[in-house]
């Protein structure tokens, strides 16, 4: 699935949500924190369920080690 | 009345603010850029001290002549317009009273979104994404953008 960012402003307030599509993991935090930043402020985060995702996989992993 | 108010800083980059002043009707040729900011001037060409005791001061300044009034027209009985850098790094927005009927809360909201297309494209083409659409869905603007 490709990646994909979708900016949603409200013309009435100029209030910016920032919704990720297609990330997993640290990536989308990444992307989050680039328009954040451009920004000079935090947007509206949204984490879906693929965000921990391979966060999940890494733990398992390590409890296995 | 020509009193001037200090607004929330919410510009953060520059080169966006002035591409966002364009696109609100103020070429960038219209738009002094002071390093150490610059005195503003009333309709009668006075210095104001209104938002600081030293006189008003600001580091982006769309002259009186240059500033569009109620009426779509430019100049006349107009104040200075400024931008002041604030200790943060942000620019604050300095309005008069009097011009604040054209330059009011619905010119700001209209000038943010502006700014954050602009800070958005840059950051976008920073992290080599491409926009795929833009467009307004019922109040709002939604700009879509793909990493190829």
């Amino acid at each position: 699935m490709a990646k994909e960012i979708v900016i949603e402003i409200d013309l009435d307030t100029a209030e910016m949500t920032l919704e990720t599509l297609g990330f997993q993991g640290k990536g989308c935090a990444q992307v989050h924190e680039g328009f954040a930043r451009a920004n000079g402020k935090a947007t509206s985060v949204v984490r879906k369920p693929e965000f921990n995702a391979p966060a999940i996989a890494q733990n398992r992993l390590k409890q296995r080690g | 009345m020509s009193e001037y108010s200090k607004l929330e800083a919410q510009y953060k980059d520059k080169e966006c603010l002035l591409e966002a002043l364009a696109e609100m009707g103020y070429a960038s040729e219209q738009v002094e850029q002071h390093e150490i900011a610059a005195q503003m001037y009333d309709y009668h060409g006075h210095a104001t001290h209104y938002v600081n005791a030293d006189g008003d001061k600001a580091n982006l300044i769309i002259r009186r002549q240059n500033v569009q009034n109620a009426n779509g027209g430019r100049g006349s009985a107009t104040n200075d317009l400024g931008f002041v850098k604030e200790g943060n790094g942000m620019y604050a927005p300095i309005v008069s009273d009097y011009d604040s009927h054209k330059h009011g809360s619905k010119w700001m909201v209209d000038l943010k979104v502006k700014y954050q297309v602009a800070v958005n494209k840059k950051e976008a083409k920073r992290q080599r994404f491409v926009q795929k659409s833009s467009k307004i869905e019922g109040r709002k603007l939604v700009i879509r953008y793909l990493q190829p």
